[in-house]
């Protein structure tokens, strides 16, 4: 028998290569990928623009706390750190305003924010309230579940307060610095550690009374 | 000259039928020309396959596109809360209340009819001043300090906030309505006249103050469903009760004097789909709004 020749055999026999099969399979898998990658980017759009706000949000609601005139009487500036009811004062703490001699820390407080069926109002809406759990008063060192983040939460705050204005030092006696400074971190995503999040940090200025 | 269709197609059938004539037998143009077209069964399996990728590239699509659209509209309200929260934050730290001991009345007001200062409160917005107000949203109007323009005097603006439904006409010609968040403002100059005449009064009953409610109010956040305010009182529990006393007994625990404002909104695309029956339904509320929280201080003095 007489072989074929080599342009006839070639044609005969013609189908798809193992190798250009998987190129062009390739080619979709990247085509494929790049449309799916578009789902998430809308997502985290409507998403970060959330946590902005909820931040800005929870930065005026904390500095509004720590200003409050009225509160300064029971012996600090009373907070809210946990709970879904605003109105029950358990949920609340009292933050001293004033500085023992010689003292230099700055306070700080730490709170983690939950989505939370709000019980304090007649529509009961979900709302970010502070985690009853993941409370710190500590500092400066984070605790923990700040620095390695904390699955459940949304978002992460961390409050300093500051003697600003303490401009000659640290204080010679029990004096009340004041007017004080105020940093608000609001860190998101809370599932991530500390190094991987984004901050919105806001900054206010407090009086002692 | 080449040959014929039948010709090729007869030595085609030649070939398939006697196995021992190779290929070789025809010229390689003929070869070339016999395999180079698709079967009826290719075609049909190439369309199938093309057809269902298509169909698949087009459902990716309408919902990239609807993913597109509802996170478009879920920034836009909260981009609307944002600002709402932001000028109301402004209004109501600087509005005008007065303690029960400082006022002309024995018990802290509610309502114009015995306010201290023209201020309008109702909790769940039921007979509230906004004609149409949404029920179980608070309402309230006051005053607040505005610096007057050129040579006018005044330093008083007429400010409120209230949820109330709107009617809107389609591109379609339909008619739809959804609530929102109102602002009331008469400012400064249009606003002194009637404050003269309400504090003139003997009782200040007069409930002629916030006039044309709708003619001066704004829209400032589109499909709002929920406007709570919380006043805290110096008290030693936590009260709705526009309580700015000058109490400063030993309560146990809790005092001072800030107010908390809760919003709630819905996402366009949800808006469109609830009735106005259904639209303060807190089911609905913890289901698809989004729902936004802050206190501010009212400072005493």
């Amino acid at each position: 028998m007489r072989t074929l020749p080599k342009t006839t055999s070639r044609r005969l026999s013609a189908a798809f290569s193992l190798t250009e099969v998987v190129i062009a399979m390739g080619v979709a898998a990247v085509a494929f990928t790049s449309i799916i990658a578009l789902f998430p980017l809308g997502l985290n759009m409507s998403k970060e623009s959330y946590e902005a706000t909820q931040a800005a949000l929870i930065a005026q609601t904390i500095i509004a706390d720590l200003s409050d005139s009225g509160s300064y009487a029971k012996g600090g500036k009373l907070i809210q750190i946990k709970g879904t009811n605003a109105l029950n004062s358990n949920n609340y703490t009292a933050i001293p305003m004033t500085w023992a001699k010689g003292a230099t820390a700055d306070r700080y407080i730490y709170l983690a924010y939950d989505q939370q069926i709000r019980t304090d109002s007649s529509n009961s809406p979900i709302m970010l309230r502070p985690s009853t759990n993941l409370v710190s008063l500590n500092g400066p060192a984070d605790p923990s579940w700040f620095t390695k983040g904390t699955n459940g939460p949304i978002l992460l705050v961390k409050v300093s307060i500051k003697h600003a204005f303490l401009l000659g030092g640290p204080p010679s006696a029990n004096v009340s610095a004041n007017p004080q400074r105020v940093d608000v971190t609001v860190e998101s995503p809370a599932s991530a550690p500390a190094t991987n999040r984004t901050q919105y940090v806001f900054t206010g200025i407090i009086h002692q009374t | 000259m080449s040959p014929s269709p039948q010709l090729l197609t007869r030595r085609l059938i030649r070939l398939q039928n006697h196995t021992h004539i190779t290929p070789v037998h025809l010229t390689p143009l003929i070869c070339r020309r016999l395999r180079a077209a698709f079967t009826l069964i290719e075609l049909m399996a190439a369309t199938t396959v093309l057809s269902v990728v298509l169909l698949m590239m087009v459902g990716m699509q309408d919902q990239m596109s609807k993913a597109w659209s509802n996170a478009n509209q879920r920034t836009d309200a909260t981009r609307e809360a944002r600002a709402a929260c932001l000028l109301m934050a402004k209004d109501l730290s600087t509005f005008a209340m007065r303690g029960k001991t400082v006022g002309r009345f024995s018990s802290f007001p509610t309502n114009l009819t015995a306010a201290a200062v023209p201020f309008y409160y109702s909790s769940n917005g039921v007979n509230g001043l906004a004609p149409g107000g949404a029920t179980n949203c608070a309402q309230f109007f006051g005053l607040i300090p505005a610096a007057g323009k050129g040579t006018d005097p005044s330093d008083i603006a007429l400010v409120g906030y209230y949820i109330a439904s709107t009617n809107q006409t389609n591109i379609n010609g339909f008619v739809t309505s959804s609530y929102n968040l109102f602002r009331y403002y008469i400012p400064p100059s249009n606003a002194v006249a009637g404050i003269a005449t309400w504090l003139s009064s003997s009782n200040g009953s007069t409930t002629t103050l916030f006039t044309n409610i709708p003619g001066n109010s704004e829209i400032l956040a589109r499909n709002a469903c929920n406007l709570q305010l919380t006043f805290y009182s110096l008290a030693n529990t936590i009260t709705n009760g526009l309580n700015f006393s000058n109490n400063t007994s030993s309560d146990p625990f809790y005092g001072g004097n800030k107010t908390a404002i809760e919003l709630s909104f819905y996402p366009e695309d949800v808006a469109q789909k609830i009735t106005n029956s259904a639209w303060m339904n807190s089911t609905n509320i913890r289901k698809y709004a989004r729902s936004f929280e802050f206190r501010i201080d009212c400072p005493k003095n």
